[in-house]
């Protein structure tokens, strides 16, 4: 009768095979959750990042609009981040001329039509990861088998918002605009009677 | 399998757990998920909300700019208009005067007072007085030849008066038309959203808050809209420049370097002929010859006085502007919008019917995924008001002008606590164009959902 002890080295076998289905499950478990963990705190900081960015863009280009040079702009960027994530912060300043009913105003009729559009940059580009990007982006130096890196990351490690501002720093308070002069000019011919005649 | 081996393995089930802790981390990560995307539409929220009042502050900030450098432009034709006529007062009161010497030297003007006074008005008016004078007949001549000149004078002072007044109400009414545009593209490279779009959406937002209704608000509908001509962020007070043509008070050559009262002249001085020792000395002199003139002044009729005497000017300050940008709803970012189990029109929703009833119905009465969405990111608006500030050119004191709102201090603005006016910045022909200095600030933003007039002040 050696039935009963098969019997027992299967029940015995059995609870192994059980303890370690278990062991696997809380593992993909945990797994899953760190995984969902760390998207929640890259994503949430990213999130706060891209909203300071949004702040320091502001920031950014009220000074420009006031005639701060670029450095000292560029200096403002630890008003609106962290001390430690000011390395990351890239701002651009582009100065276009504001146009009227889609024409560009020379400046020979209004002078210094101009306005700063900056932009504020927060991240690192995929290409910078290999080289030296802090925490967290040098995670993403982690080679995964299977999965080739691919510069799609950069949607993901970069964010970015932008903002105008008027140049403020001339407010015609020394001369007339010629374009004022050619009216009163044209106000005198109309006054001799030139477009009359 | 028979029907014993059946019954064998659903108990073997029962007792089975295996399987349960991932089950239960799926749903956890499925409810972190879940919160991983609410948090991303909430932090878009609070970028297009940040997004929307920088880009309000900008127009505000760009309108006020504008509004400053039209003020500027006018205030300087002003400057222009006043010193144009207290240049050509120096060379028709050095000319007039050397008539009326003439006229004294040759008629002798102590002995015939009635005499003198008729030739001097036939002098002023064109007359050959001096042909008609006995006595050194010569140098009479000469003189008055050079005081006919101030005849044409004035007229080209009476023509060159129209043509700034006329030019500055050209720029009081077009001026207004620049800060819109260039607020409006201020607004749009901030980011916001066209503000035809924006603001209705923010509008439709908060009544169906409000009420359990949804008003169909809408602007009127405008397909053909330049793209030039889209707004982005639109006026709710008046961009005018709120200036308007006045009476000046004081007269041309008001100098103060002579001394505090020299050539100040009041209402009851205007009026009042009998108190000429109040005068100064350079009035006096005047008075002997411009109460010879013609009643035609600069600017005819009411508002002007003779010889640029009384010109008016553009004058007033703008008040406060308060400007709208938003950005309209969109979809929610990770398409949770389109499942048909969040989407709440699809009422009653199937799995209500499953839980509630516990009938015997499917889980959802449709596919996953609909077409459209009504979980949206809500639409946001900034409002953000601006006012051009600064200190009056004409200001006699600034610290009394240095107040917001009072950035061209006009010519014809009085001193309650001196009685004087506020020309006496201006020092002279020779002190030229004095410039303003005006410049544009921001003075407080208004937030949605605030008390009705309390201001957030921006420091910057």
């Amino acid at each position: 009768m050696k039935l009963p002890v098969t019997a027992n080295r299967l029940n015995r076998r059995r609870k192994r095979t059980l303890a370690g289905a278990i062991l696997a499950e809380a593992a993909l478990g945990l797994c899953l959750l760190v995984f969902v963990w760390i998207l929640f705190s890259y994503i949430s900081y990213m999130s706060t990042n891209r909203i300071r960015a949004n702040m320091s863009a502001r920031y950014s280009a009220w000074l420009s609009g006031n005639g701060v040079s670029g450095a000292a702009y560029s200096s403002s960027a630890q008003y609106s981040f962290m001390n430690n994530d000011t390395n990351m912060v890239k701002l651009t300043s582009t100065k276009n001329t504001l146009g009227f009913l889609g024409v560009s105003v020379p400046s020979m009729i209004l002078p210094d039509p101009v306005i700063y559009s900056n932009s504020v940059a927060f991240g690192t580009n995929y290409t910078d990861i290999s080289s030296s990007s802090p925490f967290p982006f040098n995670m993403l130096m982690v080679k995964l088998p299977f999965i080739s890196p691919t510069e799609m990351l950069t949607n993901f490690t970069l964010v970015s918002a932008h903002c105008a501002w008027p140049d403020v720093s001339d407010t015609y308070n020394g001369y007339l605009p010629p374009s004022i002069t050619a009216i009163a000019v044209a106000e005198t011919a109309w006054e001799a009677g030139i477009f009359t005649q | 399998m028979d029907l014993f081996s059946l019954e064998k393995k659903i108990r073997q089930l029962r007792g089975d757990d295996s399987g349960s802790v991932l089950l239960l981390s799926g749903m956890m990560a499925f409810v972190m998920a879940i919160m991983v995307l609410y948090s991303l539409d909430t932090s878009q929220v609070i970028y297009n909300r940040i997004t929307s009042q920088n880009a309000a502050d900008s127009a505000a900030e760009t309108a006020a700019l504008w509004q400053a450098r039209g003020l500027n432009v006018i205030q300087q034709l002003n400057d222009f208009h006043y010193v144009f006529n207290e240049t050509l007062f120096g060379v028709e009161f050095g000319e007039l005067t050397a008539c009326v010497g003439a006229d004294t030297a040759v008629i002798k003007w102590g002995n015939d007072v009635a005499c003198c006074a008729s030739l001097v008005g036939a002098v002023i008016t064109g007359g050959s007085c001096c042909e008609a004078i006995p006595g050194d007949f010569k140098n009479a001549q000469s003189l008055c030849n050079i005081c006919k000149q101030a005849i044409p004078e004035n007229q080209y002072q009476v023509s060159t008066a129209k043509q700034i007044l006329d030019t500055q109400q050209l720029i009081s009414e077009f001026w207004p038309a620049l800060e819109v545009v260039f607020a409006s593209q201020a607004a749009q490279q901030s980011g916001a959203d066209p503000a035809l779009n924006a603001i209705p959406s923010w509008m439709g937002g908060a009544v169906s808050k409000v009420l359990p209704v949804s008003l169909p608000i809408s602007m009127p509908s405008l397909p053909n809209l330049p793209s030039a001509l889209t707004p982005y962020a639109l006026p709710m007070t008046s961009v005018s420049l709120n200036v308007e043509q006045k009476p000046g008070k004081y007269w041309p050559w008001r100098w103060s370097f002579l001394g505090p009262n020299f050539g100040y002249v009041d209402e009851l001085a205007l009026t009042d002929v009998a108190a000429p020792l109040d005068w100064g000395i350079g009035e006096v002199a005047c008075s002997l010859v411009f109460v010879f003139l013609s009643p035609q002044g600069d600017i005819p009729g009411s508002l002007g006085g003779p010889w640029g005497w009384k010109d008016s000017y553009y004058i007033g300050h703008p008040g406060y502007m308060t400007w709208v940008a938003g950005k309209t709803n969109e979809m929610e970012l990770a398409g949770l919008g389109k499942l048909a189990w969040l989407n709440p029109s699809s009422s009653p929703p199937a799995e209500v019917n499953y839980w509630l009833g516990q009938s015997n119905v499917q889980m959802f009465n449709a596919s996953a995924a609909i077409s459209s969405s009504t979980l949206q990111i809500p639409a946001v608006i900034g409002l953000a008001s601006s006012q051009v500030e600064g200190t009056g050119v004409t200001a006699e004191d600034e610290s009394l002008v240095s107040e917001l709102g009072t950035m061209i201090d006009n010519l014809t603005s009085k001193d309650s606590a001196s009685g004087l006016s506020g020309i006496a910045g201006v020092l002279g022909p020779l002190a030229g164009m004095v410039p303003i200095d005006s410049k544009p600030h921001l003075i407080g933003v208004y937030l949605p959902g605030n008390t009705a007039g309390t201001t957030y002040k921006i420091y910057h």
